[in-house]
């Protein structure tokens, strides 16, 4: 079996620590001294652009032996589209997981315009598909159609778009699309379809991935939670004919002790604004889910600790999904082992701040775990070349080597 | 002030390494990174967007080239100059002034040179060079004679102890002239450094140690009638408490095998370099009384030949430890960290906001 690690590509700068919310890497914020920005340096503009850090952290985590990337996709962000077919050019076998909400994208037009980065790119496409938290960032796109509504058009979407892809010609008459005689031409056709990994916590989600998921992508929840959706999962999936292969998001803060990891969690915990723990305005089913792991109130950090370094405050200190881990590399390594054993098939992993944690992980955690192989990636050949991007199984030591 | 980074062109990691030698003992362990040309751009990229000025490139017998090794990095970075480290006794004044008119062609004016004498005798031999302490010096004084008019185009016809140079034609002067970093610890090196070079550079000793040094230097350099700027070549581990950076001191500590530290006080032993003396007496070759001065630790010369200590410390101490080497005189700061990457980043982060006049406010949004 091999388990994929993607990390997480920052689209909307970084902070330097989870000690204290300030992003101060891209120009997202003011310019402040010390920010790795574009910015004025002895009084001229120093031709800096907040691509050139995702870039960084693209190097960074293809060199720490991460298969690829998750570039989000929210309204304050770059976009994932652009900035991946920049970053393709400059890494070499690092995949670049585009996150998108499939609404909002002509479908025969996502096909050429996907094939052609899969063409550019040697077949290092993967999606996340995502079908929308609602509330006012599904109104700031436009997108006026409600919940269940959004997961039909995701599946007449996907539909449509493999269809041009995979059955050319293809023709489709749908509520939300209408295609007659689509068809990619053979040079893109004869490009791989993307993986999906497909998100969504709802019944009517459910049902969608059923039919198109390659990956189920969950955030962390606590791991019976977790268990419990995968079952649903499975068995919608079942209903469908398929069996669905599962990937967990979470943050992740390892250190070299639990009590140095634990530490950077109280000191970000103590500087954040506790209000953040009651979600945001949306329709989301999954943040609701994540608040509802967390009983009584919540007055010191280890009140976030559901159970054994799975901790429910990251969306304070930085952010995003609620749960991440926290503990020793070892104890990080485990409870990903643990994971694994639940049936999880690839991780997106993400720590803050992204350049220098995905050496960490990388180069800590990963080699610790002993029960899957990594897919290979840029500078993890041992399982021998991976000219298109083909899946090579290399079984890492057991332990760590410095 | 001016403040650059360090390239690890042997590898880099989580561990103190050599930088120019190879050390063949127990407890030497390959590096977790080695440093391939990809990763070596990544730091020299961390440090551009950190706020480094140039990167110090080093020479020795146990590192790779720097002059290829930068050469390839002037084209993966944008603003970063690259602070070559060379031998004067290998290379004539004539070619090193071809190569540094190349390299200014090829980076956009981005050289500066960092002249080493040598400091050790076997190692020296083995590169095919005999000369004692003293000639050497002698001799990088006649090749620093040459190279200053080389670089400013003129017309050369030479003749002294170590070089005779016959007929070499004027030139266009080197645009710019890549400023001279010299360093070099004994009485022959700092009547060198006075005649010759634009800065001199010191490895991380105390500050009472700095202080009379910089006196020195510049009453020769007065005598001389020049004026030249004083660098330090430090390490660094900032955190954001003092008792972070101390435990990550004492994880680098931790990292020293006593076979390692044992080889390298033999190595130290047979080093005619003064400055590699005045660094090896700081630690006195025992991890304890690391700290020779607040903030200031010796534990890595236990196992690192040249710059051996470190400000070790929270942010605001280190660099409260830098304002007072800029208080005597200190204007360049060469620092570095373990790992390289992800230190450049914090010390940009950290220590260079506090140190840093205030940035311009950047132009409002058309």
């Amino acid at each position: 079996m091999s388990v994929d690690f993607y990390w997480r590509i920052g689209m909307h700068g970084d902070q330097p620590s989870l000690r204290r919310r300030a992003e101060s890497r891209g120009d997202w914020a003011p310019h402040v001294p010390g920010r790795i920005a574009p910015a004025l340096r002895h009084g001229e503009p120093d031709g800096y652009a907040y691509v050139e850090h995702m870039l960084d952290v693209a190097r960074a985590a293809e060199a720490a032996g991460f298969y690829g990337g998750l570039m989000p996709s929210f309204p304050f962000t770059d976009d994932p589209w652009a900035s991946a077919a920049m970053l393709a050019r400059e890494t070499r076998t690092f995949r670049f997981m585009i996150a998108f909400q499939p609404g909002f994208l002509n479908p025969v037009h996502a096909a050429r315009m996907a094939a052609t980065l899969q063409r550019a790119s040697r077949g290092r496409v993967v999606y996340n598909v995502i079908t929308g938290g609602g509330g006012p960032a599904q109104a700031w796109w436009g997108d006026e159609v409600a919940h269940d509504d959004r997961y039909a058009r995701t599946d007449e979407f996907l539909r449509v778009h493999r269809g041009v892809w995979q059955e050319r010609p293809f023709d489709f008459d749908g509520r939300f699309y209408r295609v007659a005689g689509g068809a990619l031409p053979d040079p893109l056709a004869a490009e791989e379809f993307p993986e999906i990994y497909f998100s969504g916590s709802s019944a009517a989600a459910l049902d969608v991935a059923a039919r198109h998921a390659d990956y189920y992508l969950s955030w962390l929840e606590p791991f019976d939670a977790l268990a419990a959706k995968f079952a649903a999962v499975r068995e919608h999936a079942a209903a469908a004919g398929r069996v669905p292969r599962f990937a967990v998001r979470l943050d992740v803060v390892a250190r070299p002790t639990e009590r140095e990891a634990w530490e950077e969690v109280r000191r970000g915990f103590e500087a954040a604004d506790l209000r953040g723990l009651d979600g945001g305005a949306g329709d989301s089913v999954g943040v609701a889910r994540s608040r509802s792991f967390v009983s009584g109130p919540v007055t010191g950090y280890r009140d976030l600790e559901v159970q054994p370094n799975v901790w429910g405050g990251f969306g304070l200190l930085r952010g995003g999904p609620a749960f991440g881990l926290v503990g020793s590399y070892r104890q990080v390594a485990e409870r990903l082992e643990e994971l694994i054993a639940l049936g999880v098939d690839a991780f997106i992993l993400a720590g803050v701040p992204h350049l220098e944690e995905s050496y960490r992980v990388g180069e800590e955690v990963l080699p610790l775990l002993r029960g899957a192989g990594r897919r290979a990636a840029a500078s993890d050949r041992a399982g021998g070349e991976d000219r298109r991007g083909t899946p090579v199984t290399v079984f890492p030591e057991a332990t760590a080597s410095k | 002030m001016r403040f650059h980074w360090f390239l690890p062109t042997t590898g880099d990691g989580y561990a103190v390494r050599n930088s120019t030698i190879r050390l063949d003992v127990d407890g030497v362990t390959a590096p977790s990174r080695p440093a391939d040309l990809g990763y070596l751009a990544q730091v020299a990229q961390a440090a551009e967007s950190a706020g480094f000025t140039a990167a110090l490139t080093p020479t020795g017998v146990g590192c790779p080239d720097p002059w290829i090794t930068c050469a390839a990095l002037t084209q993966h970075t944008e603003r970063l100059k690259f602070l070559v480290a060379f031998r004067p006794g290998f290379v004539l004044p004539t070619l090193l002034t071809q190569q540094a008119r190349a390299f200014q062609e090829v980076s956009r004016g981005r050289l500066l040179v960092n002249v080493v004498a040598g400091g050790d005798p076997v190692e020296q031999r083995a590169y095919g060079d005999f000369l004692d302490h003293d000639q050497r010096y002698a001799r990088t004084d006649e090749f620093l004679t040459v190279l200053r008019r080389t670089f400013d185009g003129k017309p050369v016809d030479f003749s002294g102890e170590h070089y005779r140079i016959e007929g070499w034609q004027a030139a266009d002067p080197l645009a710019p002239a890549p400023e001279i970093y010299f360093g070099g610890a004994s009485a022959a090196a700092e009547r060198v450094a006075a005649a010759h070079s634009d800065v001199y550079l010191m490895w991380g000793e105390p500050p009472a140690m700095i202080a009379q040094r910089i006196e020195r230097v510049r009453a020769l350099a007065a005598q001389a009638g020049r004026t030249l700027r004083f660098g330090i070549r430090l390490h660094v581990i900032a955190r954001d408490t003092a008792a972070e950076a101390w435990r990550d001191a004492e994880r680098l500590l931790e990292g020293m095998s006593p076979e390692r530290i044992e080889a390298m006080q033999r190595y130290y032993a047979r080093m005619d370099s003064v400055g590699q003396a005045r660094m090896a007496a700081l630690h006195g070759g025992s991890a304890r009384s690391l700290e020779v001065h607040p903030n200031l630790w010796a534990g890595v010369g236990l196992v690192r030949e040249g710059a051996g200590t470190a400000l070790v410390g929270d942010y605001a101490e280190v660099a409260e430890r830098i304002e007072e080497y800029r208080a005597l005189g200190v204007e360049e700061f060469i620092l570095s960290g373990w790992p390289h990457l992800e230190e450049a980043y914090r010390v940009g982060e950290y220590v260079l906001p506090r140190l840093a006049a205030p940035a311009p406010a950047p132009q409002p949004a058309p």
